[in-house]
């Protein structure tokens, strides 16, 4: 029952997009992205728990590569099974950063991220899996923008807010 | 010219026996020596054991350590215990694990826990976890990787440019992204293997020709997933269950089941009947995706694989004389589905049968062999059914008392080392004979 109104409502989104291709799709949040970092002392009123870990990548014998670390913010909608965040994310040299936010349902996650001091943006669709005995969220995200197309994968631990 | 001859021939003998009472003492490693029925000494390195904890003296206390001293055709057998290692194999061994329960790799999470590079690898009966990688093979091919538990890791099992390689009988749980992802791999086979509560089961990228089959594969957020032109891999036999986004998705060209009566998957979301009650739908399960696939013949039930024989008893004598013939028995043949059995024998000695048969379910088999020399020698016996599953191997050691013309392991020993020694030593002795 939950999968059905899963694909229903995801359903129901894609249609109120005239011609929104499968590539496109995460491009829909990039309106609401934050232009300004998240704080890790400012809590945003809507979040009922942050998220912290490191984003990484697969290079192409298939071994992972920790590019940097990722920190921010999740509410819920409905339940537990549907949400918002928001976040920034740093490159382990700290020569790169950004933000990025969408929503969530389900194994499902669409979003958007920018680059600071840069005209890059792009958007990204995800499955993720969470783990609550200890705590964790994982995820595969296939993040594309103007000119590429790359899967990145994020390993996070999380803190529900009481 | 005859006593001329000889004579020759015993001052070169005398001069080889002299450089083996020299030189063997310094050679190792164990060979399989036998003569074929030319008279023909053919010598095959049979590879060392080399052993890993456990209270042995000697023993290594690093896996990595012995996988370093190993060479091609070696076993490296590690013991209960907890290895914080990442393991890097570039030669053709064998690893294998005393108890897949508490014969533990663990990665710390900074590197894969075992990493292939060679050949034929096989790695049997580990717990490996908390790797970037579980099991990373690389650029290679034929190996054989079975009956582990892969948990915890990043991914469970990753490959890459790989062919021709075998998964077998793995618990692949619990990976924080990719239970397994061939990449750029082709005419590996996935069966038995239980993959569970992964982001992605199975994520076939740029991988064709591979043949999964007898999986389970449950409660990951997605059960198996083709991208980047993976085509003509044959997917069948499966249980698909609980998987949270799909069962399956594939945008490209592949089979999804084994033709008819086989069958394809089962299926947890299908929703056809079976109307002719033949355990298969009347209508094919539609695999999402762009590639319009469909498994023509989804299964009603759960696939159950098929059970192996139980492991059999040998009987017979267990002390002998050289070139006596005797009579061994294979008793408790049972194959659970009552299937057709085979019987395969290895005398120890580096002789082996063909698979004989076919046998009746519970047909007490015979067979008859002769030791030539003097030794103990393990008898070694599996049965085969006549779906290919295979049953324990049973084991039974017999003593031959010492022959003194046909003995002589120095010598043999000697010859492994100096090959072209041994074939004039054939030549040698068959002009003494044939003269």
């Amino acid at each position: 029952m939950k999968k059905i109104l899963a694909i229903l409502l995801v359903g129901i989104f894609v249609v109120s997009i005239p011609a929104a291709s499968s590539l496109m799709l995460p491009k829909m949040a990039m309106q609401n992205i934050s232009k300004t970092p998240v704080s890790t002392t400012d809590v945003p009123e809507w979040a009922d728990g942050n998220i912290t870990g490191v984003f990484a990548l697969k290079n192409e014998t298939g071994e992972y590569e920790i590019l940097g670390n990722i920190f921010g913010y999740y509410g819920y909608w409905w339940g537990n099974v549907s949400g918002g965040f928001e976040g920034t994310w740093e490159t382990l040299d700290g020569n790169q950063s950004g933000c990025f936010s969408g929503w969530f349902i389900f194994s499902l996650a669409l979003g958007s991220y920018n680059v600071t001091g840069s005209e890059e943006t792009g958007g990204f669709i995800s499955l993720f899996r969470t783990n609550t005995t200890d705590m964790t969220i994982n995820a595969v995200a296939w993040a594309s923008n103007d000119d590429d197309y790359v899967t990145r994968y994020a390993m996070c631990s999380y803190t529900e807010f009481e | 010219m005859r006593k001329k001859y000889i004579k020759r021939n015993i001052v070169l003998l005398v001069t080889i026996i002299f450089f083996i009472s020299t030189v063997a003492p310094m050679v190792s490693g164990s060979y399989k020596i036998s003569t074929d029925e030319k008279g023909t000494i053919n010598i095959q390195n049979r590879g060392d054991t080399l052993y890993v904890g456990g209270s042995g003296p000697g023993n290594y206390t690093s896996i990595l350590g012995a996988v370093n001293d190993a060479s091609d055709g070696d076993t490296v057998f590690v013991y209960s215990g907890i290895y914080y290692e990442h393991i890097v194999i570039g030669v053709t061994i064998s690893l294998i694990g005393e108890d897949k329960n508490a014969t533990i790799i663990d990665g710390s999470l900074t590197g894969n826990c075992i990493h292939i590079t060679a050949d034929s690898v096989v790695v049997n009966g580990f717990t490996i976890r908390k790797g970037l990688i579980g099991v990373n093979v690389i650029q290679s091919s034929g190996q054989k990787i079975k009956n582990n538990i892969i948990r915890n890791n990043w991914g469970g099992i990753n490959l890459y440019q790989v062919t021709d390689a075998e998964f077998s009988n793995n618990y692949v749980t619990d990976s924080f992204f990719e239970g397994i992802n061939p990449i750029q791999s082709s005419g590996n086979t996935f069966s038995g293997n239980k993959i569970f509560w992964n982001i992605y089961g199975i994520l076939f990228t740029s991988s064709n020709d591979n043949i999964v089959f007898e999986n389970d594969i449950k409660g990951n957020t997605r059960g198996i997933e083709m991208v980047d032109q993976s085509n003509n891999n044959k997917i069948y036999n499966n249980n698909f269950y609980s998987n949270q986004e799909d069962n399956a998705y594939d945008d490209f060209i592949n089979t999804w089941d084994d033709d008819y009566p086989s069958g394809g998957n089962y299926w947890d979301d299908y929703t056809g009947s079976d109307n002719d009650n033949d355990g298969i739908g009347d209508t094919p399960y539609a695999v999402p995706g762009d590639g319009n696939n469909e498994d023509r013949y989804p299964l009603m039930n759960p696939f159950i694989s098929q059970q192996s024989p139980e492991t059999p008893t040998i009987n017979g004598p267990t002390a002998g004389v050289p070139d006596q013939e005797y009579t061994y028995s294979l008793t408790n043949t049972v194959d659970p589905e009552g299937d057709l059995i085979y019987a395969f024998w290895n005398w120890g000695d580096g002789d082996t049968s063909e698979w004989q048969g076919p046998y009746n379910s519970g047909e007490e088999i015979f067979a008859n062999h002769s030791w030539s020399s003097k030794g103990t020698y393990e008898i070694k016996a599996i049965l085969r059914d006549e779906n290919g599953k295979e049953s324990g191997w049973a084991t039974l050691k017999v003593s031959i008392p010492r022959d003194r013309v046909k003995s002589n392991s120095l010598l043999l020993n000697f010859i492994v080392q100096f090959p072209l020694l041994g074939k004039y030593l054939n030549l040698l002795l068959a002009g003494i004979i044939i003269k």
